[in-house]
């Protein structure tokens, strides 16, 4: 039994609609889902069936994603109120990230690329629609959205907050932070899983745990490992 | 004059061993401002040592008057070294701090700063970056301010007023040891002094997310019983800290590759009988029956589990009938595992397997000698000593 699976934290609703925009989930699994959510939504909460436990393990997955990437996904201020971000997301959640990240920045359209599509959403309340932008590449795509944004919005970011060399500012202070005395990698991996460093770009994260793993060079293969830790018979 | 990124790289390194963790703000949300301070924090980094980054952590200035002997900033350690002293300006912090903040990098902004000239002029200037900030900018992310010893309770008023939180670090248990560390510095002065004014001001509705405190471990020779002691006055509604932390205190210059774990035990145990006060409502009294005669906390077992077989008349206990303060008291259960099963307490669902037990979050192996499970005890006091208590 998974560690998840007699929890019951979320309404059967939540992990329902989560669970259908996991990567794995077809019309029919939908069907199946939405007809157990229908007659025994307690199923779902709890995990007791086979088909509950499926449908709350997606959710869990689906759920943890958005959160991971909501957090980590880095953005790029534009001067004109938008806040463009990139992502690799395993399940059909660029939407939802786009949300969460519209929330946390109330005054700003948010546009969140993935491989798949392009995602806008904002809270302003002077914005009432926004248009579909299918657009590929991404320059084009930049230029439509500030074509759109300069017909409905006169505010601008002031240019000090832009931070021109912002990546590489904060590479530098990240840098600083790190306690040698206190190296622990595997707690390091609990919080931020390689996969999850893929997903969200989080370059800077990766190439200093390389550098700072490249440091003590006897113990990175297997063999020099044995030979650091013999067992003298 | 060095550039800001020189500026960052310093003051953020001279920041690092500052502790912040919570990002929570109950404050409301101004509509048309820059950010949220949501009501649950997120980490948006962790460093390879594991600690997360969710705020920038920066100094003002790393120029100080006192001669703290654990401070990389103090007097006595910047003494003959070539360290440079440099200093931000509000401006320059603040759109550091929207920078970053836009970027997705951080949720807020923790600002702590040297002794410059005096408290009241650091002071001053942190007042003055934080209406920037919030005035001007309408940033309205997260703030945690470090109080600076000694400083006046105008100049603290104003800080509270906008700041999410505010913290002041005590340091060490009390003035004797205090004295033992720094010179420049009063205990009674210059830091409880200070501290008593923030229950006052936090019932005058600032600082919405509390204060807390930082103790330096192992600078100067306290003991663990002088710690408990001061850390368990400060929980009192006396004083009202929402939480404090523990840092050990690092060996300034010299930066070991390979540094012992088992330095930072005496940090962790703090640590775990901290949170068995705070969250686990464990009384203070019983807390310090854990303290050995040398007044030191024993290492090698986990306080919940020594607490649990002394009061050995109270276990076992029935998973399916019992309140959620006795669970609180069960190794491996915790806070959010007793909350689980009292939910299903409530919905009338019966735990009859410990499969289930381990679902739901429980650590199996800490917590079967203390609980019946259908009538069924799962393992005796004695086996449980044999196999994992030594």
């Amino acid at each position: 039994m998974k560690k998840t699976s007699f929890i019951c934290d979320r309404s059967a609703k939540e992990y329902f609609q989560a669970a259908c925009l996991h990567i794995k989930t077809t019309e029919d699994f939908v069907l199946k889902a939405n007809e157990l959510y229908q007659s025994s939504p307690h199923e779902i909460t709890t995990g007791c069936t086979i088909l509950g436990k499926l449908i709350k393990r997606r959710a869990n997955a689906v759920l943890r994603e958005i959160h991971q990437l909501s957090a980590y996904i880095r953005l790029k201020p534009l001067p004109e109120m938008l806040l463009l971000g990139k992502c690799h997301p395993e399940h059909k959640t660029g939407h939802l990230i786009a949300k969460s990240l519209a929330k946390r920045f109330g005054n700003f359209i948010i546009l969140v690329i993935t491989p798949s599509d392009n995602h806008l959403a904002t809270e302003r309340t002077d914005i009432s629609n926004i248009p579909e932008f299918k657009e590929q590449n991404e320059k084009i795509l930049i230029n439509q959205i500030r074509e759109f944004t300069d017909k409905t919005l006169t505010e601008r970011l002031p240019v000090e907050f832009l931070l021109e060399n912002g990546d590489f500012l904060w590479e530098q202070y990240y840098e600083t932070q790190f306690l040698e005395q206190r190296l622990n990698t595997r707690l390091f991996h609990r919080f931020i899983p390689k996969y999850v460093m893929k997903k969200a770009n989080m370059d800077i994260e990766k190439k200093f745990y390389e550098d700072v793993l490249e440091k003590p060079e006897e113990t990175r293969t297997l063999d020099s490992f044995f030979k650091k830790n013999a067992i003298v018979k | 004059m060095p550039s800001i990124l020189e500026k960052l790289r310093i003051l953020g390194e001279a920041a690092k061993y500052d502790l912040c963790a919570s990002t929570a703000s109950p404050r409301a949300h101004t509509p048309g401002s820059i950010g949220r301070a949501a009501a649950s924090g997120v980490c948006h980094s962790f460093l390879p040592d594991g600690r997360c980054i969710s705020l920038l952590k920066v100094l003002i200035t790393n120029q100080c008057i006192h001669d703290c002997a654990y401070c990389v900033n103090s007097t006595s350690n910047m003494k003959g070294k070539k360290r440079v002293s440099t200093s931000f300006n509000p401006e320059e912090l603040a759109q550091l701090t929207i920078g970053f903040y836009l970027r997705n990098y951080i949720e807020g902004l923790f600002i702590s700063s040297g002794v410059g000239k005096s408290a009241e002029c650091q002071a001053e200037i942190m007042h003055e970056t934080l209406e920037l900030l919030r005035l001007k900018y309408k940033f309205d992310g997260y703030i945690h301010a470090k109080v600076l010893p000694g400083i006046n309770l105008d100049n603290l008023k104003r800080i509270t007023e906008l700041a999410d939180r505010v913290s002041i670090n005590v340091e060490l248990p009390n003035k004797n040891r205090f004295a033992e560390t720094c010179s420049t510095k009063d205990f009674q002065n210059d830091i409880l002094r200070v501290t008593k004014w923030l229950p006052d001001l936090q019932s005058q509705g600032h600082i919405p997310a509390g204060y807390t405190t930082q103790y330096v471990i192992g600078a100067a020779s306290e003991t663990d019983k002088e710690l408990l002691e001061s850390i368990f006055e400060f929980y009192t509604t006396n004083w009202d800290f929402k939480r404090q932390y523990y840092s050990t205190c690092l060996p300034i210059d010299n930066k070991q590759k390979s540094f012992p774990r088992s330095f930072f035990q005496r940090e962790h145990r703090l640590y775990q009988i901290d949170w068995l006060r705070r969250i686990y409502k464990f009384t203070s009294k019983e807390l310090m029956t854990i303290v050995n005669d040398e007044g030191f906390i024993p290492l090698k077992e986990d306080p919940k589990i020594t607490l649990a077989r002394r009061n050995h008349d109270l276990f076992p206990i029935d998973i399916n009938d019992c309140k959620y303060m006795d669970l609180m008291r069960v190794p491996g259960i915790g806070q959010l595992s007793a909350t689980r099963i009292v939910k299903l307490q409530n919905q009338g669902v019966k735990i009859t397997k410990t499969q289930q037990l381990k679902s739901i979050g429980v650590v199996l192996k800490r917590a079967l000698p203390f609980l019946t499970i259908g009538e069924k005890t799962q393992l005796t006091l004695d086996n449980f000593t044999k196999t994992i208590g030594k």
